[in-house]
């Protein structure tokens, strides 16, 4: 089966310097794999989006981070074993330039 | 094996038998101990800039003080009691200097265009004896009487011999003893003056004698100075040479040793003596470690003479061992005394070949066990004999030494057959593997082959070749020996612009022209198609693009006399010389085939340059605390694994910590192969994307993408993980 995408976190805003609040996500039972693209949409220099999942959108085990600028813009985590939850926490190191970033998420059952 | 892109967080890798191999394309292995002194090239401080850049040297090292980086280059005593390496200006005096010291030094190169390393050295024995035979320690005169001149007293004074009288004319004053150099080189002793003097030693047999005397061996007033004798060496004029040799001395039976000064007394002068040996000289063992496939042309080995560096040898070290060339009187102490002089021609040194830690090797004499030293893995030797210290006052006890160690790629010293037939060739002498060539060395290096050419169904073939800066008479191709008269093809290139053919049939040549074509440093396509059958201008040569028609009445049967050589001339006369040219490409056909097509049909054998991991460099951890290469300081449970310009940083997880670790880095500085070892435990892989891992915020030589206080780096990720130790 194809993959299909969903845009989970659209233009989140992060401030210069700052670290969001953890963002949860809820995924199907059905889904066999997924691949997680992060996009850094503003411009910030330096931004980490930790990626964890979880069995309950509480207890938080880190999937993988990423850190993006305004070069590398977009990065793919691709998970085997799909987990109930995604929780995503921005941090942006650039305490300069505030930044927007989305998440999507392709998937298949 | 090539590893996927691994699901997050990470995924198990499995290896096949205790390791697992895996094909890479990091610059930098990270290997986090916690500690900027440990594991200095490979821990988490990847930003130290005492870390050799790759275009310092590809093969890593470290600048300043601190544990030995074991990298390529780096050279080691391994065995000889009170010797040292240090820099030519005798500072940084060690057992080991390592690549990046002597980088730091500027006393180490990498050439990536002709693939070869250049380091300099010096090896000084600073120990005044090494195996000595006492004459006397001072203590006692017993033995000792009045020589030449004239002898007022004969005593000892706080442990010296001390002598009063006065020298006569042409002889001097000199105390004597008999005594036993069997089996000595050397003659040591200490003496000092009341007045400034010249040495006047004599050993004599019957009538003969050798001495050393005069301005070239000056005692100054009142200061105990120390000599170093070479007794076997000829007359000469310079350094310690002896002044004068008459006839031959038996050394396996007594000398009578005159000791003393000189010139004529008008009064008693008085002088000391002390610590008076026959001495033999220090071996000494050295192993500099390299890349691991070297040219065949492995080694060429410089001693400076105190003015400038003589070649004195090349060597073939990548298997057995083997001398490619020697002038063995090039080979000297840095005071200019020649090793051929104090130990007899071609002794007192030698070189060992390519081997592992702890390896033994047989070399150009006796044998070598290498240390144990890990790091770089492979390693050549050197030995080298020297006299012992006169404390400084000469440089007869040290050797300086500018290696040129030349190397290749992981194919090694052959020529694969593109062409699928297994013609493989091999790679004689000099010959540099360049990206678009092999360049012949124009003395030494040629490719030789065990496929014929065969005239039965006629031949064609094809060379692409750059002429070099000079243009020589010199053999491009040649299967006969046809200069002599056996059958087959020889093509000539000469030094007044023809090309020649030249074709045999075993009895008689033919000797075809193309005239004034060749220029230097200039590309040529050389095609060639013949039938193999004597007639008129059935023989087709386009060169460049243009056509030429020959004729020969010559033929042979079947196979040429020998085998396809490249670059030089079947036979050993130098006659005909070797090739200077660059090889681009080179194809074979045992049938005709039409000239246009030559460089696009499918051969029965082509050469062409496939260049694999030129230098490649297996670098090896052990299970040990070494502060170098002990993977008993990994801090963490992971191994990291990243190019600075790439976004992506590989990790390799373990939960039993390494007992072994090994890695293979080439001269662009890519780290190409990673051998991991996951002993009882799992191993798992995994990326993690990090845009900039050169950033560093805060300044600590950690960047951010290691960095355990900052979100997003690798160690704060894996912090939760473990590894049982």
């Amino acid at each position: 089966m194809s993959f299909n995408s969903v845009k989970v976190i659209s233009s989140a805003a992060v401030s210069a310097g700052a670290t969001n609040d953890p963002v949860v996500v809820k995924l199907e039972d059905t889904l066999n794999q997924i691949i997680i693209y992060v996009v850094n949409e503003g411009d910030s220099t330096n931004l980490t989006v930790n990626v964890g999942s979880s069995p309950d959108g509480v207890n938080n085990a880190p999937l993988q981070p990423v850190t993006l600028s305004t070069a590398l813009r977009v990065a793919q985590i691709p998970v085997d074993i799909v987990p109930a939850f995604l929780i995503f926490k921005a941090t942006n190191h650039d305490t300069t330039n505030a930044t927007k970033y989305s998440v999507i998420i392709s998937q298949r059952a | 094996m090539i590893l996927r892109t691994p699901s997050a967080p990470f995924k198990r890798i499995d290896p096949q038998g205790e390791s697992i191999t895996i094909e890479t394309e990091g610059k930098v292995l990270v290997l986090p101990s916690g500690n900027p002194d440990i594991l200095t090239s490979h821990n988490e401080y990847t930003l130290n800039s005492n870390r050799l850049s790759i275009a310092e040297s590809p093969f890593g090292g470290l600048k300043g003080s601190g544990s030995p980086d074991y990298c390529v280059g780096t050279v080691n005593i391994i065995e000889g009691d009170g010797v040292y390496l240090h820099d030519v200006n005798g500072q940084n005096s060690s057992k080991t200097l390592s690549a990046g010291k002597l980088k730091e030094l500027n006393l180490l190169s990498v050439d990536t265009t002709n693939h070869s390393i250049t380091e300099e050295f010096v090896v000084a024995n600073t120990a005044e004896s090494n195996n000595p035979t006492v004459i006397s320690d001072g203590t006692t005169i017993e033995g000792w009487s009045a020589g030449t001149g004239a002898l007022t007293s004969l005593t000892t004074e706080n442990g010296r011999i001390k002598a009063v009288g006065r020298g006569t004319i042409s002889v001097g004053f000199k105390i004597i003893k008999t005594v036993s150099l069997a089996g000595k080189q050397f003659l040591t002793f200490k003496i000092e003056c009341n007045t400034t003097k010249n040495l006047f030693v004599s050993i004599a047999q019957g009538a003969n004698r050798v001495e050393f005397r005069g301005t070239r061996f000056p005692i100054p007033a009142n200061t105990v100075t120390s000599f170093v004798l070479p007794i076997r060496a000829p007359a000469g004029t310079e350094g310690l040479y002896p002044s004068t040799v008459y006839g031959t001395i038996d050394w396996s039976n007594d000398v009578t040793l005159y000791i003393g000064t000189d010139q004529t007394d008008e009064s008693d002068i008085t002088f000391y003596l002390d610590d008076i040996h026959a001495d033999v000289a220090r071996p000494t063992y050295i192993e500099l470690q390299t890349p691991d496939n070297l040219a065949n042309t492995s080694l060429q080995l410089y001693t400076h003479d105190g003015t400038a560096y003589q070649l004195c040898s090349t060597h073939s070290l990548d298997g057995a061992y083997s001398q490619v060339s020697q002038t063995s009187a090039n080979c000297t102490f840095l005071d200019g005394t020649k090793l051929d002089d104090v130990y007899g021609t071609g002794l007192g040194r030698a070189v060992f070949p390519k081997g592992s830690a702890g390896a033994t090797v047989k070399g150009s004499s006796g044998s070598l066990t290498y240390s144990n030293n890990l790091g770089t893995d492979k390693r050549i030797g050197l030995k080298v004999d020297l006299p012992p210290s006169d404390n400084e006052r000469t440089n007869f006890n040290k050797v300086r030494l500018k290696l040129v160690i030349n190397y290749t790629d992981t194919v090694g010293n052959v020529v694969p057959d593109l062409s699928g037939n297994n013609n493989t060739g091999t790679i004689v002498g000099g010959v540099v593997k360049l990206n678009d060539g092999f360049r012949f060395d124009g003395s030494t290096g040629y490719i030789s082959t065990t496929k014929k050419i065969s005239v039965t169904n006629g031949f064609a073939i094809g060379i692409k070749f750059k002429t070099g800066a000079t243009l020589i008479d010199q053999s491009l191709f040649d299967t006969g020996a046809a200069y002599t008269g056996a059958r087959g093809l020889f093509i000539y290139l000469r030094s007044n612009r023809n090309i020649e053919i030249w074709i045999s049939d075993g009895t008689a040549v033919t000797r075809l022209s193309i005239t004034d074509v060749l220029s230097i440093n200039t590309e040529y396509i050389f095609q060639m198609s013949w039938d193999g059958k004597p007639g008129t201008n059935n023989i087709v040569v386009n060169l460049n693009d243009t056509q030429y028609t020959l004729s020969t009445p010559r033929t042979w049967a079947g196979d040429s006399a020998n085998p396809i050589k490249l670059g030089a001339y079947q036979g050993s006369s130098s006659v005909l010389g070797y090739s200077n040219c660059t090889l681009r490409e080179f194809v074979y056909f045992d049938h005709t085939v039409s000239i246009v097509s030559i460089f696009s049909a499918v051969p029965t054998l082509r050469y062409a340059p496939t260049i694999s991991n030129m230098g490649s460099t297996t670098y090896v951890f052990a299970d040990s605390t070494n502060a170098s290469y002990g993977l008993q300081n990994l801090a963490k449970p992971w191994i990291a694994l990243y190019d600075p310009a790439k976004t992506e940083i590989d990790f390799f997880l373990h939960t039993y910590r390494p007992k072994q670790l090994e890695f293979k880095r080439d001269e662009s500085g890519t780290i190409h192969e990673l051998k991991l070892f996951p002993g009882n435990g799992q191993l798992y892989h995994g990326r993690v994307t990090h845009c900039n891992p050169a950033l560093d915020s805060d300044s600590n030589n950690i960047p951010d993408c290691l960095e355990a206080s900052i979100e997003g780096s690798i160690t704060k990720f894996l912090l939760s993980y473990g590894m049982v130790i």
